[in-house]
């Protein structure tokens, strides 16, 4: 077996060839928030998919004033007078040289921003990322146990992360903070541990005498959210509690939104609230009107969250609206169990109680294909950097390649059991490394997964840092605190903010209305069947001939076989009768010469 | 001084003078005392003597050719002026002791016994005579506004590149461009002894013999000179410079002299003929280079035909000058000079002017009278070439020299060239003409003679074919009528006469070829055209049958069956179109139409449009269909009449009040408008618009400077932060739009300030 040291090329330079910077390009597979990006470049990411994106989302984009002109002119009654001034307004839209001079400039640094971007990422992106690859058709990489890589395919470093963690008050869940330098495991039975994840050290580690049913570090590892039995309280690093959130109560899944610093709750009685954890305000609550077990994942693109339900249904929110933005039906009488979106906000992995894993495009709002899961329910999901998907079910945990997004593949990646340690409760990948944490029945272990982090650091970014030191953390914390957005600012499509409203409200509605009837219609069109509709057809008597004409038996078969020998041999003996002279050493390519 | 004094004059007439209210103002001691000296009586009496100086003096200004006339007077006026010094200074204990008056009278007697006495009065005692008022001051003033202003202009015209730069460009940079580099040798050169110690030292260190930078090198240059020898000359090498300076020297005495002769020179008959000699030589010389040089020639076309515009505009020789009109205002009294100018500036306008008049007439005038009358001169010219061919004998003196001859004979050639080509398009038109009036009889024998003319005629192909173009359209009419196809007659008079050209030469192909075969049979049986267009009759619908009967085609029809037909005669239209064709070419033609059979020619007629009928029907009906039926299932509001304003002008149909929140979409806008075929939604999305985002995070419209949204965008378009750019790039995204350096004063703008390189493009 040999690792595949060839970049996996595919978004990333084809960004960079259309004139995007490498910066921004890289961002699309980093811990990025889109709201925080300019919208501009989730455009460009638009175009690059504008084959697979229906047509009308992206109209919705690039609508401009003159088309919408246009579209009133087409749309409304108007008289002659109306029409004729909208085709002058149309006609002699002013062109200012000023704005034209302002966009070429604009255009001209940016491009130049983009080359001097990939001047650098040559010299800062020194890593490349690769997957492990099968030498021949014989060869199975999910067949590469932990084992095996740990004992001579890994370096020392490396190795190091393969191991087990036997805790007593199991089962363990894990989570990374975003620069994958700790992880908080969590017992539910009331342990918390802060674990040095390079270092393998323990931090911190403290008992609460209550359940514990979610953690989330806050905006670095020095604060943490803990949703227990009644309330979600928050300790420091040192194990001190700090708050106890009464607004909180029965949570069930806590996430933190780092852009925005929210902290995002979901309880049994089926409230989404937000939490502003700079000021420690409320910020809103709605009601999700669907109580009991809930999923909370974030999308990574545009802070909005998605809630998966027991109905199987899963809901997208953001604090600026009481009501959903948008509501999926992924899983058809099962509950959602698990679900994970990946960096760029393209796509959405749901795991329901149905033993499916569907894969969402998010953009369309389509399920593109789905895979099943033969061990059990899939308890847990999560994407990696490099999106490499990770299924927990029962006591499996199954990994795929980053192409199983795009379409369906037959053979996972990888594959890990822990057997004897009951279910995978939680299943995280590590950012910046290949290491994927797994909390089980026994405890914590961690494995390796070749290609699934992220190679190249990002400094740019506040708290992004593994290496950072305390000033460092401390210097991030205060900028990441003057650069926090507003809760408002989140939307389903980043692009809105700073953009220009659609200027009448009938174009917003027609856009979404076809993008939901896109989404709605049918997957395959294909597989929708014509009706002939020809006299005499759809006769009872005539179906039923014609069904009767499908049915192929033995005799059927014997029947056909004879008729062919039949037909072989009359072929054969005019053959020889009509051209006696085809010699039979002339090949076949040249028999028909003779 | 005697300018001064003209001044005064003419001041103290104008006071005279009821109209203008102005007094002389009173300046110092000395103006008046000469005021006095030179009091109105004088100026009556002399006061023209010094106008008529002025005259002079402005005459030479303006003509350079007269100068003598104007240094005669002021030798004249020097002499005077000596003798009136004599006389004055012996005169003056006297005169102030019993007059106290200082008058010119007074200065005057003195000269009684001299000897141009006499002359002089009598020069002076010229009637005077009255001097037109100055132009009104409002007027003036005007002038002069205007004058300053283009003068402003353009001073201020220098400054657009600077400013204009600076208003595009998008950072100014207001950094002093110098930074002052404090090296070691830049503060030792620049080193001067202020102190008392520190002049000691340089004593001293002269003393001890240090020498300045230039003193060294000097003493350097002059020790290489030395021992190169180089500054060394023989005697006879300098005796032979010296013989060669002088005799440069005396050539150059010698011609300065004669120039100087020459100079001297007053007679204006002289000068006058120096100028033709100069003006004629320098015409030939124009008119060498323009023979050579075929650009010349244009510009000069060009530049003629600007200052001709120019006249036009400015009337500059029409006595609009300033100078023009200081002369105009002395009324009859301006000197024979003067009056010659300007009458010869009129006469350049008048010369300028009337060319163009000349232009216009011609441009003017056209038609058959004027073509016959240069039909009958070229011939002329032709003739007249001949016979002066013969008649070479006549010549005498100056045209017997051989080449005088020869370049005469060289112009008789070119003119006899070109008389002879303008004559042969003049006759092919004339036949063009007769060809096609009467086009049944005349085809053959129009055809020979064209041939006769034809490999001029290709000379001139580009025009000739122009005009026979033209032609083709207007007789095309007169065919209506002599037609032997009463079909295509009857479209004919259908189409207007400013219908498409492409239909007109197609009408006219088609007559053309009717008119040939016409001849031979008359019922055109086995005509492709006719045919077709009967078949179309049948073919394309009933309606259009019964329309036949009341033998009446639709208008439009018969045009698009022309349009049809035009098609086939794309291949060979470009011959078609010429015109000029023969018989056989025509022959040909019809053969290649006669090789497509009667069902290709239908179907390549009417294929598509039979198709496209089709279709379009079709459409039609489901839409007619489609729109009766959602008027029939909508509520009655929304068919027409239910609470709305018919008629022209009307305005739209405004929405009912409770409608308004709920927005209907357009019909047929969305193309996935059913539901899908199980009948379930399978997603939801909010159309509700989030407010507490759309409110204070977008904008309801274009911001200002922007018109349109893909503007807007483009500019907002990526990221300028830190986090998404390398350093140097984020430098110059967020560079402040104006850049000082404290501490240091920001240049005024000039001129010559250098404009910024733009960015590179892409």
């Amino acid at each position: 077996m040999t690792e595949g040291t060839e970049e996996s090329t595919d978004e990333r330079t084809s960004s960079i060839a259309r004139g995007m910077t490498t910066k921004e390009a890289g961002r699309v597979q980093h811990n990025l928030q889109t709201a925080k990006r300019s919208h501009s470049e989730d455009k460009a990411l638009l175009s690059k998919y504008k084959d697979k994106v229906p047509q009308t989302a992206l109209d919705s984009v690039a609508i401009t004033t003159s088309e919408h002109l246009e579209h009133i002119s087409k749309s409304k009654k108007l008289n002659d007078y109306q029409k004729r001034s909208m085709q002058k307004r149309v006609q002699y839209r002013r062109k200012d040289k000023v704005i034209q001079a302002r966009v070429k400039v604009h255009k001209t640094k940016r491009y130049q921003a983009a080359i001097s971007a990939a001047d650098a990422h040559l010299i800062l992106n020194t890593q490349s990322a690769g997957l492990v690859e099968a030498e021949h058709d014989m060869e199975r990489t999910t067949s590469l146990s932990q084992h095996e890589l740990k004992h001579h395919h890994l370096d020392q470093q490396t190795s190091r992360q393969i191991y087990d963690l036997t805790l007593p008050h199991s089962p363990y869940g894990l989570k990374y903070d975003r620069s994958g330098r700790y992880s908080l495991l969590y017992g539910q039975r009331g342990h918390l541990a802060i674990m040095d994840a390079t270092h393998l050290q323990l931090h911190r580690e403290l008992h609460i005498q209550e359940r514990i049913r979610d953690v989330s570090f806050l905006h670095n590892y020095t604060m943490m959210a803990v949703a227990q039995t009644n309330h979600v309280y928050i300790y420091d690093d040192q194990g001190t509690e700090i708050h106890k959130l009464n607004d909180m109560n029965d949570p069930f899944a806590i996430d933190f939104l780092p852009y925005h610093w929210l902290l995002t709750c979901v309880g049994r009685s089926g409230h989404l609230k937000y939490l502003d954890t700079s000021t420690g305000q409320l910020v809103s609550t709605h009601n999700t009107k669907l109580a009991g077990h809930n999923v909370l994942r974030q999308n990574p693109s545009n802070a909005v969250m998605h809630l998966g339900h027991a109905n199987g249904t899963v809901s997208l929110w953001s604090p600026a609206s009481s009501q959903f933005l948008a509501k999926l039906h992924c899983h058809k009488g099962a509950a959602v169990t698990s679900m994970a979106i990946d960096l760029s906000g393209n796509y959405m992995v749901t795991g329901g109680a149905d033993r499916q894993v569907h894969i969402w495009d998010i953009r369309k709002f389509r399920k593109t294909h789905s895979y099943f899961t033969p061990a059990g329910v899939p308890q847990s999901l999560d994407l990696s950097q490099r999106n490499v998907m990770g299924i927990g079910h029962a006591t499996h945990a199954t990994f795929w390649s980053p192409e199983a997004l795009l379409r369906k593949v037959k053979d996972p990646y990888m594959h890990h059991s822990v057997h004897g340690c009951g279910a995978v409760e939680t299943l995280r990948f590590r950012p910046f490394e290949d290491v994927c944490g797994l909390g089980h029945g026994k405890g914590v272990s961690s494995i390796v997964i070749p290609g699934s982090g992220e190679p190249n650091l990002d400094t740019t970014e506040a708290n992004l840092d593994p290496n950072q030191d305390k000033k460092q953390r401390r210097e991030a914390e205060v900028r990441a605190l003057l650069d926090k957005l507003q809760p408002n600012m989140i939307t389903m499509d980043p692009a809105d903010i700073g953009g220009v409203e659609d200027s009448s409200p009938e174009i917003r509605q027609q856009r979404l209305e076809s993008l939901e009837a896109t989404a709605n219609a049918k997957n395959d069109a294909r597989k929708k069947k014509q009706k002939s509709k020809k006299r005499g057809r759809s006769k009872i008597q005539t179906k039923l001939r014609r069904k009767s004409q499908n049915i192929i038996d033995h005799q059927i078969v014997k029947q056909r076989e004879q008729k062919e020998e039949v037909e072989k041999k009359a072929k054969e003996e005019a053959r020889q009768s009509s051209g006696e002279s085809k010699p039979k050493s002339a090949t076949p390519a040249l028999q028909r010469f003779f | 001084m005697g300018k001064r004094k003209s001044h005064e004059v003419t001041k103290e007439v104008v006071d005279r003078q009821p109209k203008i209210v102005e007094h002389v103002s009173d300046g110092d001691d000395e103006e008046i005392s000469e005021d006095e000296a030179f009091n109105s009586e004088d100026e009556r009496m002399y006061g023209h003597l010094f106008c008529r100086d002025n005259e002079g003096e402005e005459t030479d200004s303006s003509d350079d050719a007269e100068e003598e006339d104007g240094s005669d007077d002021g030798q004249y006026m020097l002499e005077l002026l000596n003798k009136l010094g004599n006389s004055a200074r012996s005169e003056e204990s006297k005169s102030s002791s019993h007059k106290g008056k200082l008058t010119l009278d007074n200065l005057m007697k003195g000269l009684n016994d001299t000897q141009g006495y006499n002359e002089l009065r009598g020069s002076l005692k010229k009637e005077e005579r009255a001097i037109s008022a100055p132009i009104d001051k409002k007027h003036a003033d005007r002038e002069q506004r205007n004058l300053a202003y283009t003068e402003q202009v353009k001073n201020l015209s220098g400054w657009t590149t600077v400013i204009q730069g600076n208003r595009q460009a998008e950072t100014l940079d207001f950094k002093p461009k110098t930074r002052v580099e404090a090296s070691k040798d830049s503060l030792v050169i620049a080193f001067e002894p202020r102190s008392e110690f520190e002049n000691d030292l340089q004593d001293a260190l002269e003393q001890a013999g240090q020498e300045d930078e230039h003193a060294i090198l000097q003493k350097e240059e002059r020790a290489l000179q030395d021992d190169l020898g180089s500054n060394r000359l023989s005697m006879d090498e300098y005796k032979e410079r010296r013989s060669q300076l002088a005799q440069i020297r005396a050539l150059m005495f010698y011609h300065e002299q004669k120039r100087h002769q020459i100079k001297k020179i007053k007679s204006k008959k002289y000068r006058r003929i120096r100028k033709k000699q100069r003006q004629r030589q320098q015409d030939s010389m124009l008119e060498a280079a323009m023979q050579v040089d075929g650009n010349l020639a244009n510009e000069m076309k060009q530049k003629e035909e600007i200052s001709r515009i120019q006249e036009r505009m400015t009337l500059a020789h029409k006595n609009t000058s300033k100078w023009a009109k200081r002369i105009l205002k002395r009324g009859k009294n301006i000197d024979i000079e003067s009056r010659k100018a300007l009458s010869a500036q009129l006469k350049r306008g008048d010369d300028l002017r009337r060319r163009i008049i000349d232009n216009d007439d011609q441009n003017a005038s056209d038609g058959a009278s004027d073509e016959e009358d240069l039909l009958k001169s070229t011939q002329g010219i032709l003739a007249d070439v001949k016979s002066n061919d013969v008649s070479g004998s006549e010549m005498n003196g100056l045209f017997k020299l051989s080449f005088m001859q020869k370049g005469i004979q060289k112009q008789r050639d070119l003119a006899k060239e070109e008389a002879r080509k303008l004559l042969t398009e003049l006759n092919s038109h004339t036949m063009d003409e007769v060809k096609y009036s009467n086009a049944d009889t005349n085809v053959n024998t129009s055809g020979k003679r064209k041939f006769a003319s034809s490999l001029e005629m290709k000379k001139h192909l580009a025009r000739g074919e122009l005009m026979a173009k033209s032609r083709e359209f207007g007789v095309s009419n007169s065919l209506d009528s002599t037609g032997p196809i009463n079909v295509l007659h009857d479209y004919e008079l259908g189409l207007e006469e400013s219908s498409s050209r492409k239909g007109n030469e197609l009408i006219l192909g088609i007559t053309k070829e009717n008119s040939g075969k016409g001849c031979v049979d008359k019922k055109h049986v086995d005509n492709p055209w006719t045919g077709s267009v009967e078949y179309k009759g049948t073919a394309s619908s009933n309606k259009v049958d019964k329309d036949r009967k009341s033998s009446r085609l639709n208008m439009n029809q018969t045009v698009l069956n022309l349009d049809a037909v035009a098609d086939i005669f794309d291949a060979t239209k470009t011959a078609e179109r010429a015109s000029s064709k023969t018989e056989t070419s025509e022959m040909s033609q019809s053969r290649k139409i006669a090789r497509l059979n009667q069902d290709e020619l239908v179907q390549r007629a009417f294929a598509t449009t039979a198709m496209e009928e089709v279709t379009s029907k079709f459409e039609q009906e489901i839409e007619a269909t489609d729109g009766q039926k959602s008027k029939a299932d909508g509520d009655p509001k929304a068919s027409s009449g239910w609470g709305s304003w018919a008629g022209v002008g009307a305005p739209p149909l405004l929405q009912a009040k409770g409608d308004r929140k709920t927005v209907k979409l357009q019909k047929g806008s969305n193309p996935h408008g059913k539901r899908s075929a199980n009948g379930k939604h399978d997603v939801i999305i909010n159309k509700k618009r989030l407010k507490k985002a759309s409110d204070v995070f977008m904008l309801g419209e274009v911001p200002h400077p922007f018109s349109s949204r893909e503007e807007y965008e483009q500019v907002m378009l990526g990221g300028i932060g830190r986090e998404w750019n390398v350093a140097s790039a984020y430098r110059n995204m967020t560079r402040p739009e104006i850049l000082t350096r404290s501490g240091k004063s920001i240049r005024p703008i000039s001129k010559s300030a250098k404009v910024k390189r733009a960015a590179a493009k892409f």
